[in-house]
């Protein structure tokens, strides 16, 4: 048959490689810097732009979605037209989605710096950017596609079916998790209110876990892996048993985010058994990885790359292990909202993601510039001081979380609660400091990448597109004499395993979302709980804008001492007017679920200006420009209105009456700080603010009362 | 060689720091009186011998390296010195993080189990770090070499090849039987068994679900999570009366009496720690709360009543209900240092609230069981 010529473009593999490690250095400095402003509070600088509440989310989107996504597409350009014996379909494609996909973490970075948030961990942009997103994965989507229906080779690798499934489902959870309403160019609502919410968002923000961190990566072990270690796959068989099994069970778990919560019970129950059975389908991609090396270990004992593959995929099994027994409800009662889940998050982010990419890169510039990496001593040191990164990370959290839920749960014999929680802050505080020393011990690895990769690009020569030749795909399959695998069938029709792969990931969210939103039961109705005032919603905003439940859960788990230590546990009932809900995932800060009617106004009032003057040893962020900034009252009534379109009971019309009613009950919290002698312009922000904590879990407090007394 | 009998003398102290240990498990922590010996202090004594012992290993190791070096010249010895250099030093950097915890804790965590076993953590890994010293001492100085020549034994469990056997491995040299025939991009795949472990462990974690799922929804024979906490507090307030019974702790707001000196101290304690952010610093009152040394309360004055406020709160007007935080006893104590500053001038204290309470010392028993109302 006769051969045809055709060129593999290094241009985009080495520009969102770039883009990668840009965005990793930034997003890993985000990450430091966070990580000592809970250990020094000042800083926060005292800027809105650059607190914890704001600087957190940076730092996880771009290391998600900037560092993490640069490598997934770094892999994709540079493996798939390898794979498949053709160019990348267009390249005109490639360049949009590549300008596109920067363009969007650029402007990610700006609003999220400015407060525009959706208040959803991991889903934090705005509605515009959500779009771009949406139009930026479509332009991929079909690039990676029409470069595989164009093949010269007619089965997929694993690796590519990694790559579709990833692709098919991260389309999926976008956009289910990113139903909004939009009220104003950068402020919009979530469709879905409080337990619904909390669903969705987990569904999305484990299998954003799953199908962004974990899965692309996978694909990307597949091809990177056997490159470096000139050794073939292990099994075949295990590829296909864990991949389907993967993607199947994945979906399901995300309500273990949710175990002790006002989520209802059997929907807690199918997260914990399917992350149960998650794991031996995780792990079976680590032994088809460190299996692969059978043979190949004395090599891994001198080569800097495999070194880094090897600790990564190991990582990964080990956070593998780890989330399943966190799923459990015992050990769950412990981790949840404590440091371990960001120990947890950590062993994976850095060993697994971070390490995969560096690995990748070692081995991939050298290629892509025709030359010898510029340094292997020192990438074996980025890989020891990564390692050493890694673990002064996990340890402290690990000790710290277990360390704060003693002192949490401690009684006194008496029946009182032993530790306050500024007790607990107190005694973590030097383990956040280790922690950042850890991270900061890793960004330094990075930093010697960056030269020895730099370095290595100055000694070579760019070697822009690489020659290669195939015979075309014939028109008609023609069946080998030797019995191929079932399996062999899907792996020829892309198409097909699109669309199973979306059938597979399908089931879990439909088998678990539907009931929640349709059976009544699952969300008993509580009548005490009313909409929020135009001021309290105003207030919820400022709230969300500033990033609070990056450090403050509102979601009170039925423990005897979170009941004791913040009140009533939660219920479902309450949080059916909560567009976003507000749960939170990590109490670096105290609950706040009833947090309304605990201290006086003129309390919140000092407090936000001055945290440790009501709170002493508080690690909180002081928010001057809260007292400075007024209310958008201009907002009031475009919001009353989506937050009727999305069921919220506001009387029809009631627009007209909101902002009087906004201005009066501002007027009267002013009043009330100036009796404790607090001049005030009752059209500040702070006002807003006050009167929504003022105002949170109090609406069931009646009942709360009869029991008391 | 004088090396050799160092080492020597350094295993014999290794059993007397174990003995030392296993003693010190049996021995009640901190029975004798007026000289107070708790097993942390011990453990914490013992992790700083043995400290010292692995600085002791350090510099021999030091010179044992330099023994090794000037015989190899070997660039392999110098990962394995960095190696062990890094375990010391992150051995002295938990020690170094352990000891300022030692003060923290005897504030914090007098009674806290937690502290002992950090202390076991750190004395295990102080003890691993000295064996794994001494392993590099007989490395460098060529000890260990001769040994492993000398005795070829075999091992009890082969675990490597179990391993091999649960996994159904198959030589690499039979590899080409089992090539798939695959090749992507240079990418070859063998057509090894999925591991036998993996699927009896993948059927096993889904009976497992099957199962938890059967328990909690389907024969309810596990609490699902209300039930847990109901269950929970029942228990706690069994044991909290069980408690009470046996302690002189059960005052309330109607059989409190003003404490003596020690118990108004006691009460100074808590209000510095915990109330002065809204009542100031000598109770003069400050933003938030009323001044508590004048003679007009919101909440009356008497012992009972401020024992009531604290108690209880007034959660409209900022102040918590403390019964969760304090035991009746604290509490006493703080009602009583509150009512012991009574009458105190205190220059920049806050503006009168509340009504004018006049101190009714023989009446009060009476007229505050109707206040209490």
């Amino acid at each position: 048959m006769e051969l045809q010529k055709f060129q593999y473009d290094n241009k985009l593999p080495k520009m969102f490689a770039v883009a990668c490690i840009f965005w990793g250095v930034i997003g890993m400095l985000a990450g430091v810097l966070a990580a000592f402003q809970l250990a020094f509070p000042i800083l926060n600088f005292n800027t809105e732009f650059t607190t914890f509440g704001r600087v957190r989310p940076i730092h996880t989107n771009a290391v998600i979605f900037a560092f993490v996504g640069n490598g997934i597409f770094t892999a994709v350009y540079y493996s798939i037209p390898r794979l498949l014996k053709t160019p990348m379909w267009s390249n005109l494609l490639g360049k949009i989605h590549f300008w596109g996909w920067q363009l969007i973490i650029v402007a990610a970075a700006l609003t999220l710096a400015l407060g525009f948030t959706s208040g959803k961990e991991y889903a934090e942009l705005e509605w515009p950017i959500d779009i771009a997103i949406t139009l930026i994965w479509v332009v991929f989507g079909i690039n990676m596609f029409g470069t595989i229906l164009t093949r010269r080779e007619r089965h997929l690798y694993v690796a590519i079916w990694f790559f579709i499934g990833s692709w098919v489902t991260v389309a999926l959870l976008h956009i289910v998790n990113s139903f909004e309403i939009p009220v104003s160019f950068m402020k919009s609502y979530s469709w879905y209110a409080g337990v619904q919410d909390a669903l969705v968002q987990w569904w999305y923000g484990h299998n954003a876990v799953a199908f962004f961190l974990t899965t692309p990566y996978l694909g990307m072990m597949y091809y990177f892996l056997p490159k470096a270690a000139n050794r073939p796959i292990y099994s075949y068989k295990l590829s296909i048993v864990h991949f389907w099994s993967l993607i199947f069970l994945y979906i399901w778990a995300g309500p273990h985010h949710l175990l002790y919560t006002a989520l209802p019970d059997w929907a807690q129950s199918l997260g914990t058994v399917f992350s149960i059975m998650l794991l031996l389908p995780s792990w079976g991609g680590m032994l088809n990885g460190l299996f692969t090396l059978r043979g190949a270990w004395d090599k891994v004992r001198v080569d800097p790359i495999l070194k880094f593959f090897v600790v990564a995929v190991t990582c990964y099994g080990m956070s593998t292990f780890e989330g399943p027994m966190m799923s459990l409800k015992n050990v769950n009662a412990i981790s949840h909202y404590s440091d371990w889940t960001v120990a947890h998050v950590h062993i994976g982010a850095l060993g697994w993601n971070g390490f995969m990419t560096f690995g990748m890169l070692y081995w991939l510039f050298p290629k892509m510039y025709n030359t010898k990496l510029y340094s292997t001593k020192l990438a074996a040191k980025h890989f020891w001081i990564g390692t050493l990164g890694i673990v002064l990370y996990a340890v402290p959290m690990y000790w710290a979380a277990f360390r704060s839920y003693f002192m949490m749960k401690a009684f006194t014999p008496e029946g009182q609660l032993q530790y306050q929680f500024m007790d607990v802050v107190q005694t973590i505080v030097p383990f956040y400091i280790l922690r950042a020393i850890g991270g900061t011990l890793f960004l330094i690895g990075v930093v010697m990448m960056v030269w020895n990769l730099y370095k290595t690009a100055k000694q070579g020569a760019f070697v822009a597109t690489e020659q290669a030749e195939a015979p075309a795909l014939p028109k008609q399959y023609e069946k080998p004499a030797k019995k191929m695998h079932w399996h062999s069938v899907i792996e020829r029709r892309p198409v097909t395993l699109l669309v199973l792969s979306l059938i597979v990931v399908g089931i879990g969210g439909l088998v678990e979302m539907v009931p929640t939103f349709l059976v009544k039961t699952n969300i008993p109705t509580i009548k005490s709980v009313k909409p929020y005032t135009p001021l309290e919603l105003q207030g919820r905003d400022i709230y969300i804008s500033e990033g609070c439940y990056n450090c403050h859960s509102q979601m009170i788990r039925p423990f005897r001492y979170e009941v004791a230590r913040y009140g009533e546990y939660s219920k479902a009932g309450e949080f059916v007017y909560d567009h976003p809900f507000q749960w939170g995932s990590k109490r670096t800060g105290p609950d706040l679920a009833r947090i309304g009617g605990k201290y006086p106004d003129s309390w919140h009032f000092n407090h936000m200006l001055e945290p440790t003057s009501m709170a002493p040893g508080s690690i909180m962020p002081k928010y001057p420009w809260l007292f400075e900034k007024e209310i958008p009252v201009g907002t009031t009534n475009s919001k009353i209105h989506a937050m009727r379109k999305m069921g919220v009971p506001y009387a029809d019309g009631y627009e007209a009456k909101a902002v009087d009613d906004l201005k009066a009950q501002a007027g009267e919290i002013a009043t009330r700080l100036k009796k404790e002698k607090i001049e005030i312009d009752s059209n500040k922000q702070i006002i807003a603010l006050i009167a929504y904590l003022q105002r949170v879990g109090k609406d069931i407090k009646v009942s709360d009362k009869v029991e008391t007394e | 060689m004088h090396i050799n009998k160092y080492i020597k003398k350094l295993f014999l102290l290794l059993p007397l720091v174990f003995a030392g240990q296993v003693l010190l498990a049996n021995t009640p922590a901190g029975a004798k009186p007026g000289f107070e010996i708790t097993t942390n202090l011990i453990l914490s004594i013992f992790s700083v011998v043995l400290l010292a012992i692995i600085i002791l290993l350090a510099v021999t190791l030091k010179s044992a390296f330099k023994v090794y070096k000037e015989k190899m010249k070997s660039s392999q010895a110098l990962k394995s010195l960095f190696i062990a250099g890094l375990s010391l030093l992150s051995i002295h950097a938990l020690q170094a993080q352990a000891n300022p915890e030692d003060a923290v804790k005897a504030v914090v965590y007098q009674e806290a189990e937690i502290t002992k076993y950090i202390l076991y953590i750190i004395l295990l890994v102080e003890v691993v770090v000295i064996f794994y010293m001494v392993k590099m001492i007989k490395f460098f100085t060529g000890i260990e070499k001769v040994e492993t020549e000398k005795a070829v034994r075999k091992p009890l469990v082969n675990w490597g090849n179990i391993w091999y056997r649960m996994n159904k491995f198959r030589p690499i040299e039979e590899e080409a039987d089992i090539d798939t025939g695959h090749s992507y991009d240079g990418i070859r795949e063998l057509n090894n068994i999925t591991p036998p472990w993996f699927v009896a462990g993948f059927a096993l974690s889904i009976l497992f679900g099957i199962g938890y799922m059967w328990r909690y929804h389907v024969s309810e024979s596990a609490p699902l999570q209300i039930e847990e906490y109901n269950r929970e507090v029942a228990e706690a307030k069994l044991k909290i009366e069980e408690y009470l019974k046996t302690q002189a702790n059960n005052v309330d707001e109607n059989t409190v009496t003003m404490l003596d000196d020690a118990g108004i101290a006691a009460g100074k304690a808590l209000f510095t720690a915990n109330c002065v952010a809204c009542h100031g610093d000598q109770a003069q009152g400050a933003g938030v709360g009323p001044n508590l040394t004048d003679e007009f309360w919101l909440h009356g004055g008497s012992i009972h009543d401020v024992f009531k406020s604290i108690k209880y709160g007034w959660p409209e007007q900022g102040m918590k209900a403390w019964k969760e935080d304090f035991s009746p006893t604290q509490i006493a104590q703080l009602a009583s240092f509150i009512r012991s500053q009574h009458g105190k001038q205190i220059p920049g204290a806050k503006e009168p609230q509340g009504d004018k309470y006049v101190e009714e010392e023989s009446a009060a028993a009476v007229t505050d069981s109707t206040k209490t109302e």
